[in-house]
């Protein structure tokens, strides 16, 4: 879930870096030191510089359904939803959208909007904008990156505040990916291509609207026509372009970056050691895994026993250790329920019955018991040959890197022969995605509720023939028509009781099957500094995820100067 | 006759390379859509690939060479399309934002590093007897010239910008400076260009002075050299007019090639420094399959080096006519 994406020469700068220690470097830490007292309630004022992640120079795009990574941290701040997800814990929270009903049959989704809400330039937001974002998306499919139209057979507004949404077939997963989508306004996106549109003005309903954009910085500024009365508090947001981690982890160190999401396995101990009352670093658990992907058609990983043995050689706490520096912790079970979400989703029993057992010679047996053979120091398949396979290492991601190369030594232990091969991200994403690799580690999908990753790891739907290229991440093609049958009763209900009885019934399957061997619960790690701002998620009050990326509005809106 | 000649020359130069350019990246394996995705590291969800290639308009079975026609059309009429990267603002968008400080960067450290290199080429050629100043220097000038640039660009940021403080590690400017010509901000982006022009100059003084050194010592030992000592001329005489001067061309030649070869940028150096340049931006383009951006920073470069080459060819023809008759 986090940014490790470090070229070449970052990469070798924060070598460089790691190795001499960033605690030395003594930038103005103590320069500010005289805001941090008096009176800390709410007040209009101040400002914050946010590096959501590493990003080029910034571009004169504001549309937020543009496709580029440049901006969509950013005009999301801009644009806001109908609900915000927190992506540690998968909870709502009710937005533009202020309340919602499902009737007939889980077919019609009736939305009730926050009154009084105005776009930036003072025009009020009616539900006819709503019903035209919607409509845009049917009519641009290039839009629609999750296919929302495949599920929905109209919408329309009822009244000035009301929305109406019928469905094709009941889907319980469709609320999720339909309220996250950014409305537009039908005044400034009528009569454009919403494809190439690049907005350079956007007008907004969020807490804040663009003051000034330069490639090297954008700032924004609070909107007085704002529906949170008296909010947003800080009157400033500047988002300057840190092409690497590195001269974020600068900004960071110095004060003058007071948020990030980005990873650096340094920060810990450097930037909150430097002034531990005021630099929080924060690491946070996020739905989803990074996981040991295997081709299900290529012998014999389609065997379980096989996928089950590999795991067993897999000493999780070291992966943990070496590849993310501890912060995504290994997982306790194989049944696919991440733990940020067992505490809702997750069944003891099941835990118990599905351990992430790490023993090698256990792990030797069970492939010898399976009919393979070992020869010296080599293990012989049922079929006579050796057993090699051929991994895909992503380059670019070096936790990836590291992952792997520790697999393939793990794996090298109980004689099966791993071959890492080097590729480009994009290629990387590519071959998965079409089914051409063997092996290899990726993320999972990650949504509210462990649905999203089982169903999306296992459904057909979600795979292909090998060589086209897949619309979900079944990229090992796992089949299996019982998971078929379950999805669509999960899918045909609402009711959360017997959503937890289905999960329980697709985690034995997986548990069972392992089509995908989940090695770590994804993390995400975020800092930010409470020296002059305050209003901050703390322990007491975790009211929110404190992703600096994907706009976060709900903790904007609750930020303040001190 | 002979300028015609070598202008169909470069034509038909110009068209290999834009072929070239057209087929190179398509054969990277990948696709701008499955960078996007790799990009965003499960931030997106992977059903949304379908939606990226309908943007971008790619695996949708035009075939190659109904594509690779629609490429010379749309590039002969300078309509370079949509960058991928920075969908959808236009590739001449982003071009015009980069190139600039690329041709700030890349032309005053060209343009510096060929005057210093030369005067202290010309220097040690002429004192070429005396340890100080051709001996020692030319073992320096050596070792410069080859070491790589990314290497001093990394020791410089991480020595004088991360561990001193003294520059700073990132950005063309002070972003916190409106973008006006005020002194303040003139001031700011020359700041900001020392440690990557300081990279870029050290990194090619060596070549030009250990060029302008050798030729200089092989004109020295002419016979009117001789002549011109035994005139009786002054020293400071020989050394410019009869040395220096004939010696030079070679330089000028290498010095025409050079400027061609400003607006491809230094990669390395921008990538290393984040330096919002033409060089940055090819490496975004390339690493995240953006073919639009990619070939028309190729094109630009092809341009500008057939361009210096044919200048070249020109003024060769002018400065010594024997050349046009081969």
């Amino acid at each position: 879930m986090k940014k490790r994406i470090i070229g070449m020469s970052t990469l070798a700068l924060t070598c460089l870096i790691a190795a001499v220690g960033c605690g030395q470097s003594d930038a103005n830490a103590n320069s500010t030191s005289s805001n941090s007292q008096g009176a800390t309630s709410p007040h209009v004022g101040g400002s914050i510089s946010i590096s959501p992640q590493e990003n080029g120079p910034w571009a004169d795009v504001f549309n937020p359904y543009s496709p580029n990574g440049n901006t969509s941290d950013i005009s999301k701040v801009i644009y806001e939803p109908l609900v915000e997800w927190d992506s540690n814990t998968g909870t709502s929270k009710a937005w533009l959208a202020k309340s919602w009903t499902w009737s007939d049959g889980n077919k019609v989704l009736t939305i009730h909007l926050q009154p009084g809400v105005k776009w930036s330039n003072g025009k009020s937001f009616t539900s006819a904008d709503v019903v035209f974002t919607y409509n845009m998306l049917k009519k641009y499919p290039a839009l629609d990156s999750n296919g929302l139209w495949s599920f929905m057979k109209s919408i329309s507004a009822t009244g000035p505040d009301t929305v109406q949404v019928v469905l094709k077939q009941p889907n319980s997963t469709f609320f999720y990916y339909f309220s996250g989508v950014p409305i537009v306004s039908t005044f400034q996106f009528q009569g454009v291509n919403p494809l190439t549109f690049q907005d350079q003005h956007p007008i907004g309903t969020g807490p804040y609207m663009l003051q000034t954009f330069n490639s090297q910085q954008i700032t924004l500024t609070r909107n007085p026509h704002y529906w949170q009365p008296g909010k947003p508090y800080l009157q400033t947001i500047n988002y300057p372009a840190e092409t690497s981690n590195d001269s974020t982890i600068l900004g960071l160190e110095s004060g003058q970056i007071q948020w990030a999401s980005i990873f650096s396995p340094s920060l810990e101990t450097s930037y909150v050691k430097k002034d531990p009352t005021s630099n929080h670093f924060n690491d946070g658990q996020a739905p989803a895994f990074d996981s040991l992907y295997v081709n299900l058609h290529s012998y014999p990983l389609n065997l379980p026993v096989v996928r089950k043995a590999i795991s067993m050689a897999l000493d999780r706490s070291k992966l943990s250790e070496i590849g993310e520096s501890g912060y995504a912790s290994p997982v306790s079970s194989l049944d696919g329920i991440p733990d940020s979400l067992a505490g809702q989703w997750g069944t003891p029993s099941l835990k118990t019955e599905f351990p992430a057992t790490y023993n090698v010679s256990m792990a030797k047996q069970m492939l010898l018991k399976a009919g393979f053979k070992v020869s010296g120091s080599k293990m012989i398949t049922p079929q006579g040959k050796p057993f090699a396979i051929n991994m895909i290492v992503p380059a670019p991601f070096t936790d990836y890197v590291t992952l792997s190369n520790q697999i393939a030594s793990m794996l090298g232990q109980i004689g099966i022969t791993v071959n890492q091969q080097s590729v480009s991200a994009s290629q990387y994403a590519d071959d998965m995605a079409k089914g051409n690799f063997q092996m290899g580690v990726y993320w999972t999908p990650s949504g509210p509720n462990p649905f999203f990753i089982l169903n999306g790891l296992m459904n057909t739907q979600y795979g292909g023939p090998i060589g086209s290229t897949a619309l979900g991440s079944n990229y090992g093609r796992f089949a299996n028509s019982q998971v078929q049958k379950l999805a669509q009763q999960f899918e045909e209900t609402e009711d959360s009781s017997t959503q937890k009885t289905i999960i329980d019934q697709l985690a034995t399957i997986y548990g069972e099957e392992l089509p995908v061997i989940p090695l770590l619960d994804s993390d995400t790690t975020d800092e930010y500094s409470s020296k002059t701002i305050d209003g901050w998620p703390t322990k007491q009050d975790p009211y929110w995820d404190t992703l600096a990326y994907g706009g976060p509005l709900v903790v904007l809106t609750h930020l303040f100067q001190k | 006759m002979y300028i015609l000649k070598r202008f169909l020359f470069y034509v038909s130069i110009f068209w290999a390379a834009i072929t070239l350019n057209f087929i190179l990246p398509r054969m990277m394996p990948g696709n701008a859509a499955s960078s996007v995705i790799a990009r965003a590291r499960g931030q997106m969800p992977p059903q949304a690939i379908k939606a990226l290639e309908l943007a971008f308009g790619i695996n949708n079975h035009t075939p190659m060479i109904k594509q690779y026609f629609g490429y010379l059309w749309n590039t002969l009429h300078g309509d370079f399309g949509v960058s991928f990267t920075y969908f959808p603002e236009p590739v001449v968008q982003v071009i015009r934002s980069a190139l600039p400080w690329t041709l700030f960067l890349i032309g005053s450290s060209t343009i510096l590093g060929f005057l210093i290199g030369t005067v202290l080429g010309i220097y040690s050629g002429w004192r070429r007897d005396s340890m100080l100043a051709d001996g020692a220097p030319s073992l320096l000038f050596m070792i410069l010239n080859s070491i790589p640039q990314f290497w001093v660009a990394l020791v410089f940021l991480f020595i004088l910008s991360y561990k001193l403080g003294w520059f700073p590690i990132a950005h063309a400017y002070d972003i916190s400076i409106p973008v006006t010509f005020s002194w303040q901000f003139v001031l700011s982006v020359l700041y900001y260009a020392t440690l990557p022009l300081l990279a870029l100059v050290i990194t090619s003084l060596g070549g030009w002075s250990i060029g302008m050194r050798n030729n200089l010592v092989s004109v020295l030992s002419e016979d009117y050299i001789m002549l011109a000592h035994m005139k009786g001329l002054p020293d400071r005489q020989i050394m410019m007019n009869y040395g220096a001067r004939n010696a030079m061309l070679p330089q000028i030649t290498g010095f025409a090639l050079a400027i061609g070869g400003i607006v491809g940028g230094a990669v390395v150096v921008e990538v290393v420094f984040s330096y919002p340049g033409i060089g940055y931006a090819l490496y975004q383009a390339v690493s995240n399959h953006d073919y639009p951006l990619m070939q028309t920073i190729f094109l630009i470069i092809v341009i500008a080096v057939l361009l210096a080459n044919f200048l070249v060819d020109v003024l060769y023809s002018w400065l010594d006519p024997r050349v046009a008759d081969v």
